[in-house]
């Protein structure tokens, strides 16, 4: 008797043990899980394009001197392509405080979408992130981008130093934050999160097909050039531009 | 058992190394490790969602049962196993871009930060420290013992 217990008594064990684990991760997970809106009503002042009552709504947290979300742009651009009309994409600002500049570039961008050329100005810092980056305050440089994209440059250097520009680059980070958004580019599709060019280039296609109702697409393999991980914001890790997505660790 | 209290310490290094690396993961959003997954060239794209999902779970609930000495052997070897794919993978792309990824994926989002090259010869030392406590044959102060007297 005592014998043929024995394996049971272990089997039971090994179940109590999981069965332990498993509930201390599910507690600690859904104790403080967020919802994000599936699809949230446009809100004022918010940096948006795409037709306002779009069927799939695209939520970016993004930082401007990541190498990730440089090359998830080429994808987003391609969707907007694919799906003319159907698509709004909503910017959000996510500076990693590991990477140099980037507060200051996000709020020249905010500035730049109060004189409204946002959009032009993003792809500029995007296009220029090996360069401004480097040396000294490159606040110059942003003065530069947005006189020659038509804005006034007192303006615009006021606008810099602006509490309320700041404030707003911060709460937007903060949304992030409560979201758990830990690593840039971070996407919100109709509330299902991707994380990554990758990621975006491969699940978004099915997942807006399914939004719209479509066949779903053909399956495809990831582009060579997207294989960029998001950077970890860690004080220890190289400042570098072809880093993996970042981590929020260092955020709170 | 004199000769055992290393060892224990070592089982003990090596199931909590498991059990943080699983948890941090698996109490985060699992895309944020889809991500880092999906950057390594030799993990095809198709299996990494599944992969992201699963790997966590197999670091947690090995790595306790090698902290209470459940399965101890067969616990020690399964991360053994794991620790020697991190070796593989991060070895794997040092050979091919000429550096360590700045971020392996190993722990989420947590108070214990180490490097990546520290990283990599940590799991070499978990290798060792894996397939010495898979070679030893009855392991005291632990559940195997108490469950199965002999």
């Amino acid at each position: 008797m005592g014998k043929s217990m024995k394996p049971v008594r272990y089997a039971f064990a090994g179940i109590v043990i999981v069965a332990a684990v498993a509930g201390a991760v599910l507690f600690v997970r859904y104790r403080g899980a967020v919802n994000l809106s599936p699809k949230g009503p446009a809100l004022a002042g918010e940096k948006s394009k795409g037709p306002a009552g779009a069927p799939v709504q695209i939520i970016e947290f993004s930082d401007f001197r990541c190498g990730a979300c440089r090359k998830a742009e080429g994808v987003l651009s391609q969707l907007e392509s694919d799906y003319p009309g159907k698509i709004r994409i909503v910017f959000k600002h996510f500076p990693l405080p590991n990477h140099a500049w980037s507060p200051v570039a996000h709020q020249a961008a905010e500035c730049a979408h109060r004189g409204g050329v946002f959009w032009p100005y993003m792809q500029r810092l995007f296009q220029e992130q090996d360069k401004w980056p480097l040396g000294a305050n490159p606040a110059q440089t942003f003065l530069v981008y947005a006189q020659e994209l038509g804005l006034n440059p007192e303006v615009f250097a006021k606008c810099l130093v602006d509490p309320e520009v700041k404030e707003v680059v911060a709460r937007e980070s903060r949304e992030g934050d409560v979201l758990k958004v830990q690593a840039t580019p971070t996407f919100f599709i109709n509330g299902e999160r991707m994380v990554g060019p990758v990621a975006l280039e491969m699940q978004a296609p099915s997942v807006i097909r399914g939004i719209l109702g479509l066949p779903p697409p053909e399956p495809v393999t990831p582009s060579p050039g997207l294989s960029v991980l998001p950077a970890p914001m860690t004080p220890a890790n190289p400042v570098s531009v072809d880093t993996p997505p970042a981590k929020v660790s260092d955020k709170a | 058992m004199k000769s055992y209290a290393p060892w224990f310490l070592a089982r003990l290094f090596l199931g909590l190394i498991f059990v943080y690396a699983g948890f941090t993961k698996l109490v985060n959003p699992v895309e944020n490790f889809q991500a880092v997954l999906a950057a390594y060239r030799l993990i095809p794209y198709a299996v990494v969602p599944a992969l992201a999902a699963v790997s966590p779970w197999i670091e947690l609930v090995f790595g306790t049962f090698l902290i209470l000495g459940y399965g101890t052997r067969w616990s020690a070897l399964a991360l053994t196993s794991c620790s020697l794919i991190f070796v593989a993978l991060l070895g794997w792309e040092f050979a091919a871009t000429g550096r360590f990824p700045s971020d392996c994926g190993c722990f989420g989002t947590g108070f214990f930060r180490p490097t990546v090259p520290q990283i990599f010869f940590m799991d070499l030392a978990n290798v060792f420290i894996g397939l010495r406590l898979f070679l030893w044959k009855n392991h005291p102060l632990s559940l195997d013992r108490w469950l199965n007297p002999a």
